[in-house]
């Protein structure tokens, strides 16, 4: 440490008399440190040496790293295998032939790679079955083979051990041009019929089948595939990513605008239930309503509740409710059940002597707000359900422009004015969100008249050539387009 | 029997019980009694009727006020109107408002108010309180007034608390009202409530614009799609 110090200082170090001359190169310094810290902290590997004056000097036992491998043991010595030198016979020769070679003496076996001579099974016809089933053979091309050359056939194939590539190169049947598919189809519909024949119920028959046709077809498109230029490959992969874009965007369109009917469906109806409930009665007891209320007092109130109990037996809606109050409301059809002689005028003035005292609507039918809510307690105000957060600050200016003052909360939160306010709030937020999907069906429109009109000019000049790689918009799907198109 | 009939809720009835909640404040005179040098203004944070006449103990079992850290207590309650507390500082903060009901009316019934206690007028008082020209009352030394109108909801109260409530009605607010000092009067109402309508009706008629827009649109798409030979 102080070594190190005095290093960053560019001082001598300390206690050391051969430096202390006046000798500053670095080297000699270098030299001079290192000769007076080599006896206190020897260095240990893998480990940074101002980590080690942290530790305490001594290198906990963990990280002392294991350095030597133990010395082999030569002490206790084995004898040497022994190896001979032995003769073998091949089974995969015919010729007899004996060689020599170094075995273990421990080892008895015959000849260790025999067993990876694997002689070909192959199905075979005689005489009788050529006759009886391969001549019968009916698929396309079989007339044109004779006995000879599928004899032929298969001593090739029996030669190179059914590799086929070799037996179609080497195949040269004076006045017959046979591909690789051809021999193969004769060679597997021979196999085929022959098992069918010997063992016609052998299950696995059925699912091994040799299909020309489908093999042409897709070598042919694998030899299309390798054809392709650089262009058209990256073209494909450019359509093909974009095809997946459109699907993915269609799809959450979709969704899109299946939310957004759902919600003006919503609406629809909430917009109804709120006009019933103002055609019926004044939705519940603020000031306003309070104001409406008629003359009476605990009679009136027993009398509503007389009939809320009612209404609750008879189970009838809220809309026989709203019918039978008229638009006159519980309250004063109640006072009117009472006092019937009392004529409209004579409400108005009891009404005004009675100003201060006045019944509150019994609220029979509290706003849609409240309707919602649970029974209990709280405070009106705060049951306005807060719009999105992302919508907040594009309603909040919605409303600005409405000319309503008071946009995160009513100023004066009765129930008609907070019902008013969720309406408005609501039928910000309904806007909003059909402007974005009419938004993204602008852009979708704007797309496919973009493709009808490249259709009709394609309609109009059919014989047109189209540059290669370049025709777009007419196929069922860019990508099918481009394949079609390589393949001519 | 009669016990439980009377502890049966009406389903669909709702009671709303008015108030007026907020603060006042004002600045301290030179001579004027106060807790520590430092403080400027007196304020006062309060639950209040918004009829002058009506006894919000009908229903209000207590209101607490929770006041900063820094008052001695902080918490204060008070268990009978008037629900005020008056204190001296410098400093604006929230205050949070716990008003419990009776519990005989509706059990562990209680709300929870937050007011920003309000020493200094602000520029534009828009938000809170119906504090019109704030700034110039601040200039006339004017006590600044931050309050708020909020209705207590019984929802689906229990018959018993319905009777109770109703029996006492709530004296329909008038600009003959004695001693009222605030705004929130019906016409304040009627005119929010104008405003609004106002509001709903023009959104109303663009919504229907904008959804004949949008299934137009989605009509010339589905067109569109058929005459291309799409699904």
């Amino acid at each position: 440490m102080n070594g190190d110090i005095r290093d960053i200082l560019q001082l001598e170090p300390a206690g050391d008399p051969s430096a202390a001359g006046g000798v500053t190169t670095s080297s000699i310094r270098k030299a001079a440190r290192a000769s007076s810290d080599k006896p206190k902290d020897k260095k240990s590997d893998g480990m940074a040496r101002e980590l080690l004056s942290l530790v305490g000097g001594a290198p906990p036992l963990v990280l002392v790293k294991k350095k030597y491998k133990a010395r082999p043991n030569f002490s206790k010595q084995t004898k040497a295998a022994e190896w001979v030198w032995r003769k073998f016979s091949n089974p995969a020769r015919t010729d007899k032939l004996e060689l020599q070679h170094w075995v273990k003496a421990t080892d008895n076996e015959d000849y260790y790679f025999a067993k990876f001579n694997k002689p070909l099974e192959m199905v075979r016809y005689d005489d009788a079955e050529y006759e009886s089933t391969v001549k019968q053979l009916k698929y396309p091309g079989a007339s044109s083979w004779t006995r000879e050359e599928t004899d032929y056939l298969y001593s090739l194939l029996l030669q190179y051990d059914l590799r086929w590539y070799v037996v179609a190169d080497r195949y040269a049947w004076e006045g017959s041009v046979r591909s690789i598919d051809d021999l193969k189809e004769r060679y597997y519909a021979i196999s085929h019929a022959l098992l069918t024949a010997r063992n016609s119920a052998a299950p696995e028959l059925t699912s091994y089948v040799f299909n020309k046709a489908h093999e042409v077809e897709r070598k042919k498109n694998l030899e299309i595939l390798y054809a392709r230029t650089k262009e058209q490959i990256d073209e494909e992969e450019k359509l093909f990513y974009e095809l997946k874009r459109r699907e993915a965007k269609e799809e959450r369109m979709a969704k899109e605008r299946e939310a957004v009917w759902h919600l003006l469906r919503e609406n629809e109806h909430k917009g109804i239930a709120v006009q019933r409930e103002l055609a019926g009665l004044s939705a519940s007891g603020g000031l306003l309503s309070g104001a409406h209320a008629a003359a009476g007092g605990h009679a009136v109130v027993d009398k509503n509740l007389e009939k809320l109990k009612k209404r609750k037996i008879g189970g009838s809606s809220r809309r026989s409710l709203s019918e039978d109050g008229g638009s006159v409301g519980p309250a004063t059809s109640g006072a009117n059940a009472e006092s019937p002689g009392l004529t409209s005028s004579a409400r108005k003035k009891s009404r005004v002597k009675d100003e201060l005292h006045a019944t509150p609507e019994p609220d029979a039918d509290p706003s849609p707000m409240m309707r919602k809510m649970g029974a209990g307690v709280f405070a009106r105000s705060q049951k306005i359900p807060p719009p999105k957060a992302l919508n907040l600050a594009r309603i909040t200016e919605m409303m600005h422009e409405l000319g309503v003052k008071h946009t995160a909360k009513p100023h004066m939160p009765t129930a008609a004015v907070c019902d008013k306010f969720v309406e408005l709030q609501t039928n910000c937020q309904i806007i909003l969100e059909i402007k974005k999907a009419s938004d993204r069906l602008d852009y979708e429109l704007d797309k496919l008249r973009a493709r009808a009109r490249s259709v009709e000019r394609d309609a109009d000049a059919p014989d047109t050539p189209v540059p290669a790689g370049r025709k777009r918009g007419s196929g069922a799907t860019p990508a099918a387009g481009s394949l079609k198109k390589t393949r001519i | 029997m009669a016990s439980r009939h009377h502890h049966s809720r009406l389903k669909g009835v709702s009671h709303s019980r008015p108030i007026l909640y907020g603060t006042h404040a004002s600045l301290l005179k030179p001579n004027d009694k106060r807790a520590d040098p430092s403080h400027t203004h007196k304020w006062t944070v309060f639950v209040r009727p918004v009829h002058p006449n009506e006894d919000l103990s009908l229903y209000i079992k207590r209101v607490q006020f929770k006041l900063h850290e820094s008052f001695d207590p902080p918490l204060r309650t008070c268990d009978a109107p008037p629900y005020e507390v008056h204190e001296t500082g410098w400093g604006e903060f929230d205050i949070p408002i716990k008003i419990t009901i009776h519990e005989s009316l509706e059990p562990r019934g209680h709300v929870q108010l937050t007011h920003t206690l309000q020493l200094y007028p602000k520029e534009n008082a828009d938000g809170a309180g119906g504090s019109s020209g704030a700034a110039a009352a601040a200039a006339a030394g004017k006590p600044v007034v931050s309050e708020r109108y909020e209705e207590i909801v019984f929802n689906e109260p229990t018959e018993e608390t319905y009777r109770r409530l109703a029996a006492h009605p709530v004296p329909v607010m008038t600009k003959r009202a004695l001693g009222v000092t605030h705004v929130f009067t019906p016409a304040t109402e009627a005119e929010e409530l104008g405003k609004l309508k106002e509001a709903c009706e023009k959104v109303e008629a663009q919504l229907e614009r904008d959804r004949h827009k949008l299934a137009e649109k989605e009509a010339e798409l589905a067109r569109l799609k058929a005459s291309l030979g799409e699904d």
